[in-house]
């Protein structure tokens, strides 16, 4: 018998419930934020250590950096990919399966999560290494000197193809994170059973990754066109800390949105895995049992703080 | 509205406090980019001097061929061959130092790039059309070369008849240019042109065929003499004579003007 599909308006409307629960999911659970925090955190660090690596090898000599062979040039760039891949899935990682043992009704914390993460550290580095090998091949393809760039032709065109095949390539993986978490299963196989489970899903997750990017493209438009003329007055004034605080504070706006969309858009693959899976469809997507079910633990600082209001409030009862 | 608030209130002390590190740390490289950066281009700045003239030459050594790279940057430049040397100079500037040319030969091939100063400097954007670098720049005619010319800001008139190219570039900038490929080539060989904000025209020749393929950009390219065939603008000699300038033409902001004209026209 022919499997029954879904219609478009089924899809669309399957879409925003996922997208919607997965925004109610954050929003009630505001602690998941620490893992893109975490993130950013280890980006900027393997960022730093990377850069100052780099400028070792060349006896920080800025010069001799813009010299550089081709070969150099693309080791160094494919080993930073590798690192900035590995930092951010990891974090992924811990978050989607915060996500996935809340929507099983669990109360994970931080360290739980961590933890899922770092017993799959070895698939982990096997997709970072696939991703950085893609994100090294579309580099090549994009590029001027390519062959593939040259029989595309002109820029425009070469915008508009790799950009399709870069959203290609981002839906077929949209799943591997929560398949890495559930199926513990090698970076190639989880990529494999990802693209077997986009068949299923593709409307929704094109649907529900456009909604997403629409919500935050707004503001993030918004913030381009306020920051162009104001930086510009900025440099203009040549007043160095006039400057900072406009840039810092566009950038800033820029960073938090960006933070919430990483978490939003972590959860939402998670939702779109069970759904896929044919664990839950939207509908029961428990607002009420995932409300406030990460748990984590008081840092000292808030113990300290509450456990001396708590001292003043008996003190001024007595 | 109301979901944000309740979002922003339910964030956790340890969580603020994760993103205050966070911020902290975005704000010291901020603070560190743009105070670092302004100190960097300080230190660096090309003041503005007395407008001095002056001139170079480059003899070619014992090259067979040479890659050279000529970067205007600003003001303008006239460019032909007919040089005795490998290049010869005659240049306006107000800059402290001479234009910037490097030149070394290894197993037979040349490479030669000339800037206007020191690649470590950095112009005064707040003074830029102060700036003077006039050249009047002349390059050996018989010496196989693969040229890339970069206007940047300035003007140029680029007059390459006569001259034995197996390559070229053409980066246009701000200002306007006109490039001259009139002339009986000799050999064939690719050219890039790659379109600005000003208008370009390039003169092309009628004796020898030409193979254009033109992407408009954002601004216009337009062609004379030249016919569209198969996507590609062909001229009347094209597929006739044995050589071909197989042009690639990006259009930028500004106008591309493709003009196949008779080398006795003027410009």
């Amino acid at each position: 018998m022919k499997k029954k599909r879904n219609s478009f308006v089924v899809r669309t409307v399957i879409s925003w419930r996922l997208v919607r629960s997965s925004a109610v999911l954050l929003r009630d659970n505001s602690d998941l934020l620490i893992f893109p925090i975490v993130s950013a955190f280890l980006t900027i660090l393997v960022s730093a250590a990377f850069g100052l690596s780099v400028l070792a090898v060349k006896d920080f000599d800025l010069r001799a950096l813009t010299e550089t062979s081709a070969r150099f040039r693309f080791i160094a760039l494919f080993l930073f990919y590798l690192a900035v891949y590995f930092v951010i899935y990891f974090c992924n990682t811990a978050l989607v399966g915060a996500v996935l043992q809340m929507m099983e009704g669990g109360r994970p914390t931080i360290r739980d999560s961590m933890r899922i993460a770092y017993e799959r550290i070895g698939s982990i580095f096997g997709y970072a290494l696939i991703m950085a090998t893609v994100g090294m091949v579309f580099r090549w393809l994009y590029g001027r000197g390519g062959v593939p760039s040259r029989l595309v032709g002109p820029l425009v065109r070469r915008v508009i193809i790799f950009s399709f095949l870069g959203l290609a390539w981002h839906l077929v993986t949209f799943v591997v994170v929560p398949i890495l978490v559930v199926e513990n299963v090698g970076p190639i196989e989880a990529v494999r059973r990802s693209a077997r489970l986009v068949k299923a899903t593709w409307g929704e997750q094109v649907v529900g990754n456009t909604s997403i990017w629409l919500i935050f493209s707004a503001p993030l438009i918004l913030i381009a066109i306020l920051a162009t003329p104001l930086l510009s007055r900025a440099v203009d004034s040549a007043n160095d800390w006039y400057t900072i605080l406009i840039l810092y504070g566009f950038v800033m706006a820029f960073v938090t949105l960006l933070l919430v969309q990483m978490a939003l858009h972590a959860i939402f693959s998670a939702a779109v895995y069970r759904y896929a899976a044919g664990k839950h469809v939207a509908d029961e997507f428990d607002e009420t049992v995932l409300r406030n079910a990460f748990r984590s633990r008081p840092s000292p600082i808030s113990t300290r703080l509450r456990n001396l209001a708590h001292r003043n409030h008996t003190k001024t009862t007595a | 509205m109301h979901s944000l608030i309740h979002f922003i209130r339910s964030i956790k002390p340890q969580i603020a406090l994760a993103y205050a590190g966070l911020a902290a740390v975005i704000f010291a490289l901020v603070a560190g980019a743009v105070l670092g950066g302004h100190a960097l281009v300080r230190a660096n700045t090309i003041p503005v001097g007395e407008v001095r003239a002056g001139s170079l030459t480059v003899d070619r050594d014992d090259a067979r061929a040479v890659d050279a790279e000529i970067t205007l940057g600003f003001d303008e430049m006239t460019l032909r061959g007919g040089a005795e040397q490998l290049l010869e100079l005659d240049f306006v500037t107000n800059f402290a130092e001479d234009p910037a040319v490097v030149y070394q030969v290894d197993s037979g091939l040349g490479d030669l790039s000339i800037e206007p100063f020191p690649a470590t400097g950095i112009p005064d954007a707040s003074r830029i059309s102060e700036y003077r670098n006039q050249w009047d720049l002349r390059l050996d005619s018989e010496t196989p070369m693969d040229l890339t010319i970069v206007l940047g800001m300035g003007e140029g008139n680029i007059d390459l008849r006569g001259m034995t190219l197996t390559g070229l570039t053409v980066e246009l900038g701000i200002g306007d240019a006109t490039v001259d490929l009139r002339g009986g080539w000799q050999r064939s060989f690719d050219v890039t042109i790659e379109g600005g904000m000003g208008e370009a025209t390039v003169l092309l020749p009628d004796e020898v065929g030409v193979r254009a393929s033109a992407e408009p950009g954002i601004g216009e390219v337009s062609t004379s003499g030249l016919e569209l065939v198969d996507g590609a603008y062909i001229n009347s000699a094209y597929g006739v004579s044995d050589v071909t300038l197989n042009i690639e033409a990006e259009g930028g902001i500004g106008e591309l003007h493709l003009e196949v004209r008779d080398e006795e026209e003027t410009q």
